[in-house]
């Protein structure tokens, strides 16, 4: 696969933040990785860079329980920005969450890829 | 005075009729007659006029009295016949007497005949009159509708009249012919015959009542008015069967009636609207606790003790049935003399006259109190349950999520420090895997508050001033109150006591006033008003701000879930207003919210 030439992490706990860009950073998948700590500062961003023309993430991990904006709000702003351009940018979800209407919830958007619990082993991006 | 006297006279010789007719004038009779001495004569005379008399010579040639005595009866007429001859041996004599001749006189014997002619028009007289009674009784009695008996002393009937053939079904001789015990019911043999006795003294019965069999072995109701007179009893005797059988029928309606409403459970009404009478049965007085016999009043005495709340929808189904539209049948709740609301299951019909008007209402008042009550203690158990369930869902998925987020941490961290060879980079670690300590034990202290909250059963209540606690909640806050210059207004009349549980009521007041503080606006300055208003039952506390408010209808199904924050404040665990919800409703009250993004938040706490 060719690298990534930028990935986020839309999550609220630091610590998991710091644990992510670790993992992600030993994969050697990408070359910049960018942090959000809710919803609402990874769309504002989102939006500054289609306004600017400036290039889009490549891949975005997404929390669901955050404060300000969770992630299923995030994912309602995010559909009508993706009206404004053409990439497709995988979503995965990463959450505590086991219940099964978070994960049914996730069925329902075309651009998430996948629902993961955490932990996560993200070692099957270098495979994809 | 004359007496006229319309003669028949068949006579041959006119010297002879002169001297008869000169006998009669004599003694005073004013005589019409006609004389005839042929029998064609004499049976055009008979035809075409009436007469008192007839008198015949006894020999008439081609003619005679025995010819005229048999023309007269031939005509049918009851006309008196006198034989007068010259010469009639006494053979010939006897043999028309018994022909049928009244009498006979020599012609040399005329001035018998005035006497003679009086005597048989006396005695014609006597026989018409005899024989009009005999026809007025015989029309009476075979007219009549009812029955007429006349009996003997001797157990057998006279003479009855055709009524009871038709009733009875026995013709007249055989009535006649058996004794009439032979027709009494067996049941009814002794009644009857005390009758008897009593008639033999004299006694004049009136409206005794009996059954005879019919000659078709069915019953008949028999009603006598009998009245004694010489050897005889003279009987009029109505049939009353109809009569018997409709008041059986009365009777045993009636008796079904009393006996339904006796053995059931249910109190019958019968309602009267155009006076608002009302009949309440025995059962429907207990069920109510109504006196036995004190009067109740119509309908309206019923609404007066109907409840309040289901006063509106009972009066709109009576009207609409009463309208005629729909049956009725109604649950609802109806104070008892001792106090209590019970339910009762309402049903009832009307019937209306030709111009639609109701005239009648009845129906049946069934105690469903205990059913109802068992339902409705159900239907909240179930609620209860149901939330109570749900609440442990969610609870379950909050504690694996706080959790798993920690544990995946602590496992992340642990194996890049086995991974790692840096010293630093271990030591980096290390404080990472503390801090994460550090939440994990915030968490579970926050989790051990909630399941604290669920599960005590028994919170403890005291009178408290709430005006003090605010008091005691701002006196905590005052750090955070001077730090960010607010003013806040404790409006609470300090006369307001309330039972509450006292450190939910202080942990409410810290997490409302904490939460305004919080949440201030950060252009202007934080302004917090605490008041306390009366409610129905109870007491409802406000905590209003100017902060900068919360979207709603984006937040508003989350806003009291557990971990949910709304802003991005660093202080925001999103625990306390779950907690606050839990506290509140485990006093039995609510939250209610109001509040608009840049004006500012209402939370109103409703107190019971």
């Amino acid at each position: 696969m060719s690298k990534l030439s930028s990935l986020w992490i839309v999550d609220d706990d630091k610590i998991y933040q710091f644990i992510l860009k670790k993992n992600i950073e030993q994969l050697h998948i990408t070359d910049t990785i960018s942090s959000f700590p809710h919803g609402k500062e990874a769309i504002d961003t989102l939006r500054q860079l289609i306004e600017n023309q400036s290039p889009l993430p490549d891949l975005i991990l997404l929390d669901i329980n955050m404060p300000v904006m969770d992630g299923w709000d995030f994912m309602e702003e995010y559909i009508v920005l993706k009206k404004q351009f053409e990439k497709t940018i995988p979503i995965y979800i990463i959450s505590s969450s086991i219940a099964q209407e978070d994960k049914t919830k996730a069925r329902s958007y075309e651009d998430i890829v996948d629902f993961l619990v955490k932990p996560v082993d993200l070692s099957f991006l270098s495979l994809s | 005075m004359k007496i006229p006297l319309r003669l028949l006279l068949a006579e041959d010789s006119e010297t002879d009729a002169a001297l008869l007719i000169r006998e009669l004038e004599k003694a005073g009779y004013e005589v019409s007659c006609q004389q005839v001495d042929t029998a064609g004569e004499m049976e055009e005379a008979l035809r075409n006029d009436e007469w008192d008399l007839v008198i015949s010579d006894y020999h008439i040639p081609g003619f005679g009295g025995r010819e005229a005595l048999r023309l007269l009866q031939q005509s049918g007429l009851a006309i008196p016949f006198i034989l007068i001859s010259g010469t009639i041996g006494e053979e010939n004599a006897v043999e028309i007497m018994k022909a049928g001749a009244q009498d006979y006189l020599m012609k040399g014997n005329l001035a018998k005949l005035p006497a003679v002619v009086s005597r048989e028009l006396a005695e014609a007289q006597n026989r018409r009159e005899r024989k009009e009674l005999q026809d007025e009784l015989n029309t009476l009695l075979s007219i009549s509708i009812d029955m007429i008996f006349i009996s003997g002393m001797d157990g057998y009937f006279k003479r009855v009249n055709p009524a009871v053939e038709k009733i009875l079904g026995y013709t007249s001789a055989e009535m006649l012919s058996r004794n009439y015990f032979e027709f009494v019911h067996p049941e009814d043999m002794a009644s009857t015959l005390e009758i008897i006795n009593k008639l033999r003294e004299g006694y004049i019965i009136q409206s005794f009542v009996n059954r005879f069999v019919c000659k078709n072995g069915s019953i008949k109701w028999l009603e006598w008015n009998t009245r004694p007179l010489g050897d005889k009893y003279y009987s009029i005797v109505r049939d009353i069967s109809e009569r018997v059988l409709a008041q059986e029928e009365i009777r045993k309606a009636n008796e079904r009636f009393d006996l339904a409403v006796q053995g059931s459970s249910d109190g019958i009404w019968d309602w009267f609207p155009a006076e608002d009478l009302a009949y309440f049965s025995p059962r429907f007085r207990e069920l109510m606790g109504y006196p036995a016999t004190e009067y109740i009043g119509g309908m309206d005495a019923l609404s007066q003790v109907t409840h309040p709340d289901d006063l509106e929808r009972t009066v709109a189904a009576l009207t609409a049935h009463l309208e005629g539209q729909g049956p009725f049948e109604v649950e609802y709740r109806l104070k008892t003399v001792a106090g209590e609301y019970r339910w009762f299951l309402v049903r009832g019909q009307a019937i209306w006259d030709e111009a639609g008007r109701p005239v009648r209402m009845a129906g049946s008042l069934t105690d469903i109190h205990k059913g109802k009550v068992a339902q409705e203690e159900l239907t909240r158990a179930f609620n209860l349950v149901n939330e109570q369930n749900k609440r442990l869902l969610n609870f379950s998925y909050i504690v694996s999520h706080n959790l798993r987020s920690h544990t995946s941490n602590i496992s992340a961290i642990l194996r890049y420090i086995e991974e790692t060879d840096s010293m630093a980079e271990k030591i980096e670690m290390f404080e990472k895997l503390k801090s994460v300590s550090q939440y994990l034990d915030e968490t579970l202290y926050s989790l051990n508050e909630v399941v604290s909250i669920q599960t005590r059963m028994d919170i403890s209540r005291e009178m408290l001033c709430l005006h003090a606690h605010v008091e005691k909640a701002l006196t905590l806050l005052c750090g955070m109150i001077h730090s960010r210059g607010a003013v806040i207004e404790n409006r609470v009349d300090p006369e307001i006591m309330i039972e509450y549980n006292l450190s939910y009521l202080d942990s409410i007041l810290l997490n409302f006033i904490s939460n305004a503080l919080r949440y201030s606006h950060p252009e202007r300055r934080c302004h917090v008003v605490i008041d306390c208003l009366p409610e129905k039952t109870g007491w409802r506390l406000l905590i209003q701000d100017n902060g900068i408010g919360i979207d709603l209808d984006k937040h508003g199904p989350k806003l009291f879930g557990m971990y949910k924050t709304f802003h991005g404040n660093p202080d925001a665990k999103g625990l306390g207003l779950f907690i606050t919800k839990n506290q509140v409703e485990a006093m039995g009250g609510c939250i209610e919210v109001n509040s608009r993004p840049n004006e500012g938040t209402t939370f109103n706490v409703y107190m019971p």
